[in-house]
């Protein structure tokens, strides 16, 4: 085993498969950068080129752009408060708030730093964990999966401030929406009449980038001037980010385990990890004050996450050949493409292809975030940039790239509504992140609902990992509704003591 | 015009026409083709199984094509496979210069005429298919030990579904069998079934040969599953046929023979008949329009015969076939054979076990 | 008297979106009604508890008319609600909504050049070379990403 390890890296180190790493690295980035556009197009773009490789020079090709997209997509997030496709969404709860105050450069460079360990503790988790992963990846039935769903919806209510009901109505808005298009338990295709298009229901991309894209790009342009409110000296900014991001190093060890863990698990998909990360670290922190306005903890947490969760989705993807998220679904036909079959006998007939799997995922993290890192300067600059001058192009590009989702008129036309809905909410005062979850979350709730019940008649709540979970969010919201109350009382209590000392003589 | 000039032009005129005239009879398979580009719509996303095959055909075919066109595989997904398949069925040009790789279980859909799916089969020609198997098996708590005590399985006998006409051809032998089983609906995916059934959620599980091989032979082994039939293939007799990849396997057919000591008739039989060879392909089947340009027809077809022949395509294609074999030139005519041999009491009894049973509706 | 309207739509938005919110979870609850029961049982318990929020939220908007609401989670709290600043939203939206029309109608490289300079030009008065530069800017990085991404471009109506 040890040896397939040692033995993986020298394969790897082939000149020709290096480039490719290289390659699909810098393809990862330019395609997370551009706000918009999915790291999924970048692998389908290399997929004709993979028919003439051999096996390792293609993985590691594929595996460079699935480990660089996690990371370059923080550039719009912190920026623009633009989510990206499936990761760097929670970042902009905060990382936008930084870059509002000109501290792009530290947003940007804890993110890259918590990304590059993140990345790394996936890689090692994954080649530590994989030998044993089949029977925990199999402990998740269905009514396990459901109350992981109820778990995430547990976090709306960090994300609604202090505006609880609207936030718990704003989910529920989300869940309905989440059920247009086919339902997960019978063939009906809801609310969609004979418009095609509806049937697979909305689109993330298009509803994420609607609700958060474009009011942030309208208010920036109505309030005038640059993203950045205040100009402050880049000098050393990325510096300090390092910095806190080393200082918090027990949070990323932490919330890098957290996103292995959920990607491991079959079933949940990859969008809800890193919203599931900013909501732990926001309900378990002692000072909440900060979060949303721009905690660094609310970077760092999310972005180890969803660094560390690549290598959590290639357990079940090379274990068991059911993909973790799209961009696994096309790893696996890469691999079909290869003559190789996943199952528990790539342990034994292709463990050397599974090491270099993750010494592709280790080196790829460390090239891209180190490029990341060097490019976070300049483009931190951006954020000083009057914001007329940079708006039209961001428009462009968003508008062209959610387009090329479908290429239907419709993603367009979706885009716009849910632009608007986004811009209504910030004038209502509601607040958008559990809108979004709640959608991300429908089908799941609904799908697993339903087959726990099919399955087990009403037993399955008796389960005891149904039991744990539950109990888990439960103390996660009483935990944070406790803290709340603490930094509430503490923060009157300053109050109080700042106005007696003034009423003093 | 003086009378050198005017003898100039004319001859210069019969000379033209003279060298066009020889050109014309050139016009035929050589160049219809050359310079262009065929777009290859891929209904389904990326890395699934029936795109790999697209895109394997997409890299081979064009340079046996004479004219050496180039191919260009693009994925038009969503609904299921319905957005790509109607745009191919109404929004492209009939000039062979557009073509579709859809997956067994899309060419059912179309046939039996899925709400909303407006391909028809009737008018396109098939170019190159690939077939696949498909093996069933069951958890052995429910209690039997050999495939000929299917009907006394105990429990709760779920059955994972992703969506039923994905599914047909298993659900048609299981009714064959007239078992009792629980249909649960919900599974993203086979994958997701094979999770699950290896998790012993589910008690019944089906899955492409290659899948079953992989990943079910082992929990076979472990004594946690076992083998109830393959699917098998049908021939053009009508009579079945075992399934290349796992050729020791009962096939349904012989399974009920066992059983009842006859092979099964009835509408149901015939049903059978009719859903495993279309399936069959269900690695992929390319299809382009059947009123194209002749020449464009005979030029795909040498296209197609060079390419099977072309040691670099069979090895490029052994991994990705996984121990099946291309289907080829009159191999094709099986397609459209079965699809025209249904009955209407057959396309209507499917259409009505899919309706009330999981409320599938049709045009 | 224009500005006064405006005014006073802007600080009551909140109740009238709640209203939308409300309207649409009823649509749901009625719609679904036709389902069969697989597919209706999520949405109705779904957008009944919704409706039931909805009413509460408008309860408790009730009981404390006259204060001031913060705005949303993510924004640095200085976000100005004059109606000049909505009116102004609503204008950029425009600005977008062309872009897309434009899209459409000539095609996604002329429709970005032409956008940028518009926008530049007409909205923000910006000198006319920066402008042009930056609009030429744009359709050359949309061409080369065509090219690179093997991007899509809609089939125009004005095809030229």
């Amino acid at each position: 085993m040890l040896d397939a390890f040692v033995n993986a890296f020298w394969i790897l180190l082939d000149p020709f498969r290096l480039l490719m790493l290289f390659s699909g690295v810098a393809i990862g980035i330019a395609v997370g950068i551009l706000p918009g556009l999915g790291g999924l197009m970048g692998m389908a773009l290399v997929l004709p080129f993979l028919f003439g490789m051999d096996a390792y020079a293609g993985v590691a090709l594929l595996i460079g752009i699935a480990a660089a997209v996690p990371s370059a997509d923080t550039f719009p997030s912190v920026l623009m408060g633009i989510p990206g496709s499936s990761g760097s969404q929670a970042t902009i709860m905060d990382g936008y708030p930084m870059a509002r105050r000109g501290e792009a450069a530290r947003a940007l460079g804890a993110a890259f730093t918590a990304s590059l360990i993140g990345g790394l503790i996936g890689a090692l988790a994954l080649s530590a964990v994989v030998p044993f992963a089949r029977p925990l990846i199999l402990a998740f039935g269905s009514p396990e999966l459901f109350m992981l769903t109820l778990l995430g919806l547990s976090i709306i209510g960090v994300l609604s401030g202090n505006r609880p009901l609207k936030g718990m109505l704003a989910a529920v808005a989300g869940l309905a929406i989440g059920t247009v298009g086919g339902a997960p338990v019978a063939a009906e295709y809801r609310f969609a009449g004979d418009f095609l298009y509806l049937y697979d229901g909305l689109s993330l991309v298009i509803v994420a980038l609607g609700l958060f894209a474009l009011p942030e790009i309208v208010d920036l342009l109505a309030r005038g001037g640059a993203i950045a409110e205040r100009a402050r000296g880049l000098g050393h900014g990325w510096m300090d980010g390092v910095r806190d991001t080393l200082r918090h190093k027990w949070l990323v060890i932490r919330h890098s385990v957290i996103g292995v863990v959920i990607g491991a698990i079959p079933g949940m998909g990859s969008s809800i990890i890193d919203w599931v990360n900013y909501g732990i670290v926001a309900q378990t922190s002692k000072d909440r004050s900060r979060f949303g306005k721009g905690d660094v903890r609310g970077v760092i947490a999310p972005e180890s996450a969803n660094n560390a969760k690549e290598g959590g989705v290639l357990m079940p993807t090379l274990l068991f050949g059911v993909p973790g998220s799209s961009a696994m679904a096309m790893l696996l036909g890469a691999l079909m493409i290869f003559g190789v079959q996943p199952g528990p006998q790539m342990l034994t007939r292709d463990l050397d292809l599974v090491f270099v799997i993750i010494w592709s995922l280790a080196l790829a993290n460390v090239f891209g975030t180190f490029i990341c890192l060097l490019l976070s300067r300049p483009i931190a600059r951006l954020t000083f940039v009057p914001f007329h001058y940079i708006a039209p192009v961001i428009i462009v590009i968003v508008i062209v790239g959610a387009w090329q989702e479908t290429r239907h008129w419709a993603d367009l036309a979706f885009l716009l509504g849910f632009g608007l809905l986004g811009w209504l909410m910030k004038r209502s005062g509601m607040p958008r992140p559990p809108l979004l979850i709640g959608f991300i979350l429908s089908g799941l709730a609904e799908r697993y609902l339903w087959m726990s019940y099919n399955l087990y008649d009403w037993e399955w709540l008796m389960r005891p990992g149904v039991l744990t979970i539950g109990v888990l969010a439960v103390v996660l919201i009483v935990a944070s509704v406790r803290l709340k109350r603490n930094t509430s009382q503490r923060a009157e209590a300053i109050q109080m003591a700042e106005s007696d000392k003034e009423s003093r003589p | 015009m003086p009378r050198t000039t005017y003898n100039k032009i004319a001859a210069i005129a019969t000379g033209l026409v003279l060298g066009a005239s020889v050109m014309l009879p050139a016009a035929h398979a050589d160049d219809y083709y050359a310079g262009q580009t065929i777009r290859m719509i891929i209904p389904f996303s990326p890395g699934g199984g029936t795109d790999t095959f697209g895109r394997l055909i997409s890299q081979h075919l064009g340079r046996h094509i004479p004219g050496s066109p180039t191919i260009v595989a693009e994925n038009v997904t969503g609904a299921g496979g319905l957005l790509g398949s109607n745009e191919f069925a109404e929004r492209v040009d009939h000039d062979g210069l557009t073509l579709m790789t859809a997956s067994g279980h899309l060419n059912l859909r179309a046939f039996l005429g899925l709400q909303g799916l407006r391909l028809d089969l009737d008018a396109l020609e098939p170019v190159v298919a690939a077939p696949m198997g498909h093996v069933t098996a069951i958890s052995t708590q429910a209690g039997i030990d050999d495939p000929a005590d299917l009907l006394e399985a105990q429990g709760r006998l779920t059955k994972g579904i992703t969506d039923p006409v994905g599914l047909l051809e298993s659900l048609v032998a299981l009714e064959m069998f007239e078992l009792n089983y629980r249909a649960v609906p919900g599974y993203g995916g086979r994958g997701d079934t094979r999770i699950a059934f290896e998790r012993g959620e589910l008690m019944i599980n089906t899955q492409s040969t290659p899948a079953y091989l992989n990943s079910v032979q082992p929990l076979v082994d472990e004594g946690v599953a076992m083998p109830l039939y393959a699917i098998g293939f049908i021939n053009g007799e009508g009579n079945p046929q075992r399934d290349p990849a796992v050729p020791d396997m009962i096939t349904a057919p012989e399974l009920y023979e066992q059983i009842h000591g006859e092979m099964p008739s009835g509408t149901i039989w015939e049903a059978f008949k009719v859903t495993v060879p279309l399936v069959q392909n269900t690695r992929g089947t390319v299809w382009v329009h059947g009123d194209i340009p002749d020449e464009a027809m005979a030029a795909l077809r040498e296209g197609v015969e060079a390419m099977v022949n072309d040691p670099e395509f069979q090895e490029a294609s052994a991994s990705i076939l996984e121990g099946y074999e291309i289907m080829w030139g009159d191999d094709l005519g099986q397609i459209k054979a079965s699809m025209d041999a249904a009955s209407p009491e057959v396309l209507d009894y499917l259409r009505d076990m899919l309706n009330e049973r999981f409320g599938t509706e049709f045009n | 008297m224009r500005a006064r309207l405006i005014g006073i739509f802007t600080r009551h938005l909140q109740t009238p979106f709640v209203l939308l919110v409300l309207a649409g979870l009823v649509a749901v609850l009625t719609i679904s009604q036709s389902f069969s029961l697989g597919a209706r049982l999520f949405p109705t318990v779904v957008a009944a508890l919704g409706i039931l929020l909805a009413l509460l939220e408008l309860g408790r908007q009730w009981l404390r008319r006259g204060a001031r609401e913060a705005s949303d989670y993510t924004d640095l709290g200085d976000e100005d609600d004059s109606p000049l600043f909505f009116a102004k939203g609503l204008l950029f939206f425009a600005w977008m909504l062309g872009f897309v029309g434009l899209f459409f109608l000539i095609g996604a490289l002329p429709a970005a050049g032409v956008f940028v300079l518009a926008f530049l030009t007409l909205q923000f008065r910006s000198p006319w070379l920066p402008s042009l530069g930056l609009a030429a800017g744009i359709v050359i990085l949309l061409w080369g990403l065509g090219q690179v991404l093997q991007l899509r471009w809609p089939t125009h109506l004005l095809g030229f």
